[in-house]
């Protein structure tokens, strides 16, 4: 009697497994940026630290955002929902605790 | 001049003072809307919506800040000039509260649907189920009033009766008559006066008679049984007319003094004004008498626009006993008459071919003798007596 090979079982595809995982230490955390017909939103902004049409600098909870560009300004701000406009030439994050600086 | 119309504004301010972006974060904190935010040296611009104007300030001034208003986006001059005068909103609201409310009542009947002879009697009928102008008409109100109009089938086949805003349209189509004849009864025709047969016009029975034939006064026209070849009888109900010419004399005495009920020409009149559902008299209200009573509902315009108002006349013509005396020719003239009305009453659509008048004077009263010859359908149902 021929013997059934044992079946093999296929590893998951990396992306699904990389969906399924475990996320990163204080990803819920991360500010959250949206890009919506041209304009910039978000919902976590809890104070505008410096609006100036060069430069605008938001405290998104555990980091400092700072856009960079020319024109800028803010199209809406009701509680947390923030709504930015403008050329935008750069934007670093900043954590706010540790100094630890980020550009993009 | 701007009117102070905040809440439906949009405004453009400035505030200036040191750090003003902490004016941002208080202000994100009360839930307040911002927009178009462009920030300049110490300061920024942005636009909010009027209703927060207030906030908006309070806010600038605990901070120290200094608040500018920069520009004002109102309604339209329109809407700000009807906010400043509230009396045409509120007019515009009572008229419409009013129009909605006055609609259930009765403004005005249109009869012009009905021949003008059909126009009184279809007003008292209305008015005797509580409809007239000032009313508030409801469904059961108008389901009365037709179920009326339709029981006086011998003027109204059909009746509408639509209420619609304030205006209740009559329309109606005038009874027609049709006649469904009864079954025959088995009864022969006897004459009714004597006379000469010109026409036989049996619908059903056997006729005995001619045209031609002279005939006696409760002598057989039309027999309903017939013999036929096995003398076996054979039976048919009877109807038709016989017309005859007949010559018959009546006499009638008019009296030279009568006493009837005459009218003495005073009358009094009560009228009513139906305003809001009361009753309110109008003028003089006094006590009618007795006597011939006619009501009328005079409904009140102001122009051509009708009110939903009544006014209700009540006229009492008084009647008194009046001793009447005729002078001899009209007590003749008086007794020839009735003398015609006796012949019509016997016989119905006579046609009078020639008469020959006797009058005579008495003491009490003029006599007259009229003989007639006319003709007529003679034929009746009643038997002759028997002889004895």
């Amino acid at each position: 009697m021929k013997q059934r090979r044992p079946k093999r079982r296929r590893a998951a595809p990396l992306a699904l497994r990389g969906m399924l995982a475990k996320p990163p230490d204080g990803f819920y955390r991360l500010p959250e940026f949206s890009l919506r017909g041209g304009c910039l939103a978000t919902d976590g902004c809890r104070r505008v630290l410096d609006l100036t049409p060069e430069k605008i600098c938001l405290d998104m909870g555990g980091f400092l955002v700072t856009l960079y560009g020319t024109s800028l300004r803010i199209e809406s701000l009701c509680g947390k929902r923030l709504l930015l406009a403008g050329r935008f030439t750069g934007i670093t994050f900043q954590e706010k605790w540790k100094g630890t600086r980020h550009e993009a | 001049m701007k009117h102070e119309v905040w809440a439906a504004d949009w405004l453009r301010f400035r505030v200036a003072g040191r750090a003003p972006q902490q004016f941002l974060s208080r202000a994100a904190a009360q839930g307040l809307r911002l927009r178009r935010l462009q920030g300049q040296k110490d300061a920024f611009t942005a636009s909010a919506a009027g209703v927060d104007y207030a906030k908006l300030r309070r806010l600038a001034r605990e901070g120290g800040w200094t608040f500018t208003l920069l520009r004002r986006h109102g309604p339209g001059r329109w809407l700000e000039a009807l906010w400043a005068r509230p009396g045409i909103v509120a007019g515009a609201a009572v008229f419409a509260a009013l129009l909605h409310l006055g609609g259930g009542f009765l403004w005005s009947i249109d009869f012009s649907a009905l021949p003008p002879g059909l126009q009184p009697s279809m007003r008292a009928l209305l008015a005797e189920n509580g409809i007239w102008e000032g009313v508030r008409v409801e469904e059961p109100l108008l389901d009365r009033a037709r179920q009326a109009a339709l029981a006086q089938s011998d003027q109204f086949g059909w009746v509408s009766l639509n209420f619609t805003g304030g205006c209740l349209t009559v329309e109606m189509t005038q009874a027609s008559r049709q006649t469904v004849q009864p079954d025959a009864p088995e009864a022969p025709l006897y004459a009714r006066a004597g006379g000469e047969i010109l026409a036989v016009e049996p619908q059903s029975g056997f006729a005995v008679v001619t045209p031609g034939q002279q005939v006696a006064q409760g002598q057989l026209l039309v027999d309903a049984v017939r013999l036929d070849r096995d003398g076996d009888p054979v039976r048919q109900g009877v109807r038709g007319r016989i017309v005859a010419r007949v010559e018959k004399t009546y006499t009638a005495l008019q009296p030279y003094q009568s006493t009837v009920s005459c009218f003495t020409g005073q009358s009094a009149v009560r009228q009513q004004l139906f305003l809001a559902g009361r009753w309110f008299p109008a003028g003089d209200a006094p006590v009618l008498p007795e006597g011939e009573r006619m009501v009328e509902w005079l409904p009140l315009r102001v122009g051509r626009l009708c009110l939903p108002v009544c006014l209700r006349r009540e006229t009492v013509w008084t009647q008194a006993e009046q001793e009447l005396r005729y002078s001899r020719q009209q007590a003749q003239a008086l007794a020839r008459r009735s003398c015609r009305a006796q012949l019509l009453a016997e016989f119905p659509g006579a046609v009078i071919e020639a008469e020959r008048c006797v009058q005579s004077g008495e003491a009490d009263g003029a006599r007259c003798t009229v003989t007639y010859r006319f003709c007529a359908d003679i034929a009746g149902t009643e038997a002759p007596a028997p002889q004895t």
